[in-house]
């Protein structure tokens, strides 16, 4: 039986790398997804600093050899915005 | 009126030293209390928290805290707690805070929390004794900050927890995590009991506004929803907002635990 290309296997691959940057130590994101296609590997999501973003990066690189990544990571830092001008009354 | 600064999931380490300092300052010129939902730190490590305890250290109000599951990543979390206890900070798991703001007793009841799911689609406590031991941690934290809202003697009544008790404010992340991010337990507990506002984190895709079934308000302030350093809210009856930063104000009373 020709199993041919299995295109399941890039979300598996895709899961593997975002349990990775979930779980390793200079990472632990859990907002960033990955999706592979055509052997690249696409992360999108927000982290707070750059080198947050580079990290997730390079995790995605040791567990994808052979794949370009494409970091479309966003950062967003919150506190950057300034002071909190509005609030808001509980009823 | 009481006003209240919250904010969940800071998720500081040594990158982010000192960053959001200013903005603490600010929000204790604005409250007259810090409330911080739970994930503080990125791994759960006495380095990051090293690094929490100095962000908060000596602000001039009370600042009131649960733990998130980053928190406990390191499973170091008894001495995260310590450490932040050193330096001030109160820790919620299962217990009552309050504080005095001009007159008006404020009380905070905290715990971290669990995911289990909402009604309807939920875990179940049957079958493998995996499933069991979820479901029933689950319980088990819902009945704690039940407890603790029992227990809490307060004019304006204030829970915390780490994970999400209603749906609302998970909308934005995909319906299919949404077990694992909250429970309907916590909203069972808070509306059995009553309190005037809930706050939680986690959720870094959710909404900030919520309610539960009886009507209670619900806010997520995870700092990724909130897209600010905090949320102000203001609590409780009367028209004159009291003044922060009152020397005085840092004193609270912390319950025993009460489970």
């Amino acid at each position: 039986m020709d199993r041919g290309v299995n295109p399941g296997v890039d979300v598996y691959l895709a899961k593997q790398i975002e349990g990775a940057i979930a779980g390793d130590e200079r990472t632990a994101e859990l907002g960033v997804t990955v999706a592979v296609r055509a052997g690249r590997v696409f992360l999108r999501g927000t982290v707070s600093t750059a080198n947050r973003k580079q990290a997730a990066g390079e995790v995605a690189a040791e567990h994808a050899p052979g794949h370009e990544i494409v970091n479309e990571i966003q950062v967003e830092d919150p506190v950057d915005r300034g002071s909190v001008a509005t609030e808001e009354r509980i009823r | 009126m009481t006003c209240v600064a919250a904010v969940g999931d800071i998720h500081l380490d040594r990158d982010l030293a000192g960053h959001l300092r200013p903005a603490l300052d600010e929000a204790a010129t604005q409250a007259n209390l810090l409330l911080l939902a739970g994930d503080l730190t990125r791994h759960g490590t006495i380095d990051e928290a090293e690094v929490v305890a100095d962000e908060l250290a000596g602000l001039p109000i009370p600042v009131v805290c649960v733990l998130g599951n980053h928190d406990y990543h390191s499973d170091q979390q008894d001495a995260i707690r310590r450490l932040l206890e050193r330096d001030g900070v109160v820790v919620l798991e299962g217990e009552t805070f309050t504080t005095d703001v001009g007159g008006v007793t404020v009380g905070v009841a905290g715990a971290k929390g669990f995911g289990v799911g909402f009604a309807g689609r939920c875990a179940s406590d049957f079958g493998e004794p995996e499933m069991k031991v979820f479901t029933r941690y689950a319980k088990s934290s819902a009945q704690s900050l039940r407890n603790a809202l029992e227990e809490l003697d307060a004019d304006v009544r204030i829970a915390m927890t780490h994970y999400a008790p209603v749906e609302d404010t998970l909308r934005g992340e995909p319906p299919e995590i949404w077990p694992f991010l909250g429970s309907y337990l916590l909203a069972e507990a808070a509306d059995a009991v009553g309190v005037d506002l809930y706050v939680h984190g986690h959720a870094h895709a959710g909404a900030e506004q919520g309610m539960t079934a009886g009507g209670i308000s619900v806010r997520n302030v995870a700092q990724p929803v909130l897209r600010r350093p905090y949320a102000l809210y203001r609590v409780g009856e009367g028209s004159e907002p009291q003044e922060g930063a009152d020397p005085v104000a840092r004193r609270g009373t912390l319950t025993a635990k009460s489970r």
